[in-house]
């Protein structure tokens, strides 16, 4: 049985950590849905504005070898777009793990047969110090 | 056919995915030349934002490319050619007629840049966000 996966992200100013992140979920699972952030979503809950505009954001996503399919994220409702997509894993980043919200998640998704894998963020670089870096030029 | 290209492919935005893609529709083997660290430092005296490795890291990543490797010289563009046995040259048109010069080795094609999509804009764009 194919084994689907699913990850979500902002994937604003493109970097190599998103890049692990895409890599890494195609590992361990046969097709990797990427759920992309919308702009609105992504303000709502962080009140910023992606720098890259949503269509180019997903373009990316879209280009990248590891990836089978991009879907947009236009909320937060995970048990609703397990519904849509039926993933078998879903891919999350460390810093979530443990905390009350995932835990629950995990124990949730049990129920449905599925698997939250954590994976730790590369290091080096995110969107955050890039626009740092950038705004400094 | 086999295509080369050349470039920095720095804070990688969707035009390098476009032009990458349209280039690849050229022929069946795209071969993508990253420059080096070194070589963005001697002519533009800085490092890129992001570092060679990585840069070279999402581009063999991409859909459309075959092969990669680190461009160290401007110079060597006819020995990079030769070396890997390219068929076409496709750069875009901010280099028009700069490299007609090889066309005896390969066909050289200049593809437009996405307009409105650009390094330059992008750092704009930040700047203006941050308050």
């Amino acid at each position: 049985m194919k084994k689907i996966g699913y990850t979500t992200g902002v994937f604003d100013l493109f970097h190599v950590g998103h890049l692990n992140v895409l890599k890494r979920a195609k590992l361990e699972c046969d097709y990797l849905i990427v759920g992309v952030t919308s702009d609105e979503l992504s303000m709502s809950a962080k009140n910023k504005k992606p720098i890259i505009p949503f269509n180019e954001r997903m373009d990316i996503v879209e280009h990248i070898k590891f990836v089978d399919e991009v879907v947009p994220q236009m909320n937060y409702d995970k048990e609703e777009a397990w519904n849509n997509l039926k993933f078998d894993k879903m891919f999350v980043g460390d810093d979530w793990k443990g905390s009350d919200k995932w835990n629950q998640i995990e124990k949730d998704f049990a129920e449905f047969g599925v698997e939250i894998v954590y994976f730790p963020y590369t290091t080096h670089t995110s969107s955050s110090f890039l626009r740092e870096v950038l705004s400094k030029i | 056919m086999r295509i080369i290209t050349f470039g920095t492919f720095d804070v990688f935005h969707v035009g390098h995915v476009n032009i990458l893609e349209r280039a690849k529709l050229h022929g069946s083997h795209l071969i993508v030349g990253v420059s080096s660290d070194a070589l963005n430092f001697s002519k533009k005296n800085r490092y890129p934002i992001y570092n060679e490795k990585d840069r070279l890291h999402i581009i063999r990543s991409l859909r459309d490319v075959d092969e990669v490797f680190i461009e160290e010289s401007l110079e060597l563009k006819a020995d990079y050619i030769k070396y890997f046995n390219a068929d076409i040259l496709i750069m875009g048109d901010d280099w028009q007629g700069k490299f007609d010069h090889l066309k005896g080795l390969c066909d050289v094609i200049y593809l437009p840049r996405t307009p409105s999509v650009s390094t330059t804009e992008i750092i704009e764009v930040v700047k203006s966000s941050i308050i």
